[in-house]
């Protein structure tokens, strides 16, 4: 049993926020010099009754438009995100509702933060290659904007809101390679949710308010990616020169900088999709596949390594073969 | 160290790397964009150039990282100073003046 992920699709919330906006809103900076630190020019907004889970609907509906012959044996359902509907049913249950998807299809909520999709889609390939579901979906959905305070003009300039849908196959050749994973608990103060829970509620952020140090974070990733890219390497049996196209989690644009030099990759290998998004989280590895292939820079047949890395700390990645089926 | 297959990538060279203070403020120089070339000095103290902000702090963690694969914290920059420092901290634990 072979599992290969065949289409990615995502949305966008309709709110622009620039960085003149965030310089003006917090007194702190300006367009020029947010930028420099952040790698993002503008990203999106979820509205204020936007839920995570609407966004992840309409990416869905965008997914399975396209999928329409998967819809009814859609096997699982992953939906990924640090905001629910609710603590209790999970909201993978509530979006299959809306989703309309088979009653014996398997709902779970798996919140990963950065490495949510790259955590998702080992799930994923692990339940069809079990033999448990022919296909299944995964949602990310992701508003950062919601937990960051109105005058912090650092998280403000790096985290845009977002969502992505991606289909997983059962397939005749294997399009997902073996994984690699890890965690480093050491590492859970340097990026957190803090409050928004029976602990410590917040009356101004009711989620729990973003906390992130960028300089425990930026040796973090520098530490442990290279490594991961090793170690994927190692495990599918590859040399670098097999990689078309690496794409990382994309935490922000320094970050993003500096790996690629501490890796030696070509610009022409490495993807970054940043700078009218900003970092979604668990979404930025599935909206930079969608839109790389949107632009042609995806193509059938090109193999591809995907690495999600961060809050947690925790990392996971692995290699797909692109196929870009429609079914 | 890494392993094989990432050193074909070039990682490995960077690591060996042995230079003069000289090619060190250079190199330091080139990661501030908005720093005149050829005015950083070995004396220079980073937090009173007109130019450091937090990020700069960030542009050192990443050079020391990516060049030397050095971990460079916050706790050590306190203690760094000016770039002459930074090149004896870089020395001190990969050896980069060795001739």
């Amino acid at each position: 049993m072979n599992a290969s992920l065949i289409d990615v699709d995502y949305y966008l919330p309709d709110i622009v926020r620039t960085n003149d906006q965030i310089a003006a809103q917090t007194q702190c900076g300006d367009a020029v010099s947010l930028y420099r630190a952040s790698g993002v020019m503008t990203r999106r907004l979820a509205g204020p009754d936007e839920a995570p889970s609407d966004m992840a609907l309409r990416a869905a509906k965008r997914l399975m438009t396209r999928q329409a012959k998967a819809s009814n044996k859609i096997g699982a359902l992953i939906f990924c995100s640090h905001i629910g509907d609710s603590r209790s049913p999970v909201t993978a249950a509530l979006l299959h509702g809306r989703l309309e998807l088979p009653e014996t299809c398997l709902s779970l909520d798996v919140p990963g933060g950065c490495a949510g999709f790259t955590n998702a889609l080992m799930l994923a390939k692990s339940i069809v290659v079990a033999g448990q579901a022919a296909y299944v979906l995964i949602l990310t959905a992701e508003a950062a904007s919601k937990t960051i305070p109105e005058d912090d003009h650092v998280l403000m300039s790096i985290f845009g809101d977002g969502a992505a849908a991606a289909l997983v196959a059962k397939t005749k050749h294997s399009g997902i390679g073996d994984f690699c994973a890890g965690t480093d608990s050491a590492g859970a103060r340097s990026l957190s949710v803090v409050g928004g829970g029976a602990r410590e509620p917040l009356a101004f952020l009711p989620f729990g308010q973003l906390r992130m140090n960028g300089a425990d974070l930026l040796r973090f990733a520098l530490r442990r990616v290279p490594v991961l890219l090793n170690d994927v390497l190692l495990k599918n049996n590859l040399t670098p020169d097999d990689i078309d196209l690496f794409i990382f989690h994309q935490a922000s644009g320094f970050i993003l900088s500096a790996l690629k030099r501490k890796c030696d990759i070509a610009d022409d290998r490495f993807l970054v999709c940043l700078e009218d998004v900003g970092n979604t989280v668990s979404s930025t590895i599935p909206i930079a596949i969608a839109r790389a292939v949107e632009n042609g820079r995806i193509r059938p047949g090109m193999r591809l390594m995907l690495l999600g890395f961060g809050v947690g700390y925790a990392w996971s990645g692995s290699v797909i073969t692109w196929t870009g089926e429609t079914l | 160290m890494l392993g094989p297959a990432l050193s074909s990538l070039g990682q490995a060279k960077h690591f060996e790397v042995c230079m003069t203070l000289d090619d060190f403020i250079v190199l330091v120089e080139a990661e501030f964009e908005e720093v005149e070339k050829g005015t950083l000095k070995a004396d220079t103290v980073f937090v009173e150039m007109k130019e450091w902000c937090s990020l700069y702090a960030l542009i050192l963690m990443g050079l020391m990282s990516v060049e030397f694969d050095l971990e460079l914290t916050g706790d050590d920059l306190i203690g760094i100073k000016t770039v002459s420092d930074l090149y004896a901290f870089a020395d001190k634990r990969q050896g980069i003046s060795r001739v």
